[in-house]
């Protein structure tokens, strides 16, 4: 029995193992033909999203912290994850989520002026907001360019 | 201690010291992107936003903080809480950024229908 235990141990860390090489290879080679990781931590518009940037440092160091406790001398096993660590990460989900509403509201609230207010002349510009109207750039939506200043 | 754990604490080590090194050279080397990290993309100019600012040095801060209780207390075989206090900290810091981004939004919009 004892053998069948640590066959199945060794089996279980080689799948681990070369999981877990693949995947690092393969974020390693990026846009060539691998896992791209350019756009980790930016919105689809091409900005970086501090949300973004904030959550994946705690859960890194987090995962790291959790590994070093775990593979300690004095270690019992897996840890328990205390309650103020978990509010830490729901803080950062929270406001990476609320960040992700207002930018859906203000997109929505976009496409509805689009459709209220066509754009006049021919050149397909879009809708243009008044100076300093903040969040409200220009939306292309012509084919042929043209575009405000 | 078996031979078997301590592969699987070396498998470990090795995976998760390559991978936050591989993440850490693309965000270097800018494979990763962070235009725009810490500017206000809703001026007609971006520029420096100190709501990102601050919420990205607290987030530095907070994080090394972390790290520092874990190796300092990782002989106890358990992780270190959150102080209410640190946790007021980042929540105030989230309500600015987002209060911000709020009040950016309304403005723009009120502007935007006058």
């Amino acid at each position: 029995m004892e053998i069948v235990r640590l066959g199945a141990g060794w089996v279980l860390l080689a799948f681990i193992a070369l999981i877990g090489a693949e995947l690092i290879y393969l974020i390693a080679r990026g846009k060539r033909n691998g896992i791209d990781l350019s756009h980790l931590v930016s919105e689809p518009t091409g900005e970086a999203s501090m949300s973004r940037f904030q959550l994946l440092l705690f859960t890194i160091v987090i995962a790291l912290s959790v590994f070093y406790v775990t593979v300690a001398p004095e270690s019992t096993g897996l840890p328990d994850i205390p309650s103020g660590v978990l509010a830490l990460l729901g803080i950062s989900a929270s406001s990476y989520a609320v960040g992700k509403g207002l930018q859906t509201q203000r997109d929505t609230a976009l496409k509805q002026l689009e459709k209220q207010q066509p754009t006049a002349g021919s050149s397909g510009g879009g809708v243009t907001p008044p100076a300093g109207a903040g969040p409200y750039p220009k939306i292309p939506t012509g084919s042929t360019g043209g575009g405000n200043p | 201690m078996s031979l078997l754990l301590v592969a699987f604490r070396i498998a470990g080590a090795i995976l998760l010291t390559a991978l936050v090194a591989v993440v850490g050279v693309q965000f270097a080397t800018g494979h990763i992107n962070t235009k725009g990290l810490v500017t206000d993309k809703s001026l007609d100019k971006p520029s420096l936003s100190p709501a990102r600012a601050q919420l990205l040095a607290s987030t530095l801060a907070i994080a090394a903080m972390y790290a520092y209780r874990v190796v300092t207390n990782g002989g106890s075989g358990s992780l270190p809480d959150i102080s209410g206090g640190m946790l007021m900290f980042v929540g105030a810091s989230h309500a600015t950024y987002i209060g911000g981004k709020l009040l950016t939004l309304l403005s723009g919009r009120a502007r935007f229908l006058r």
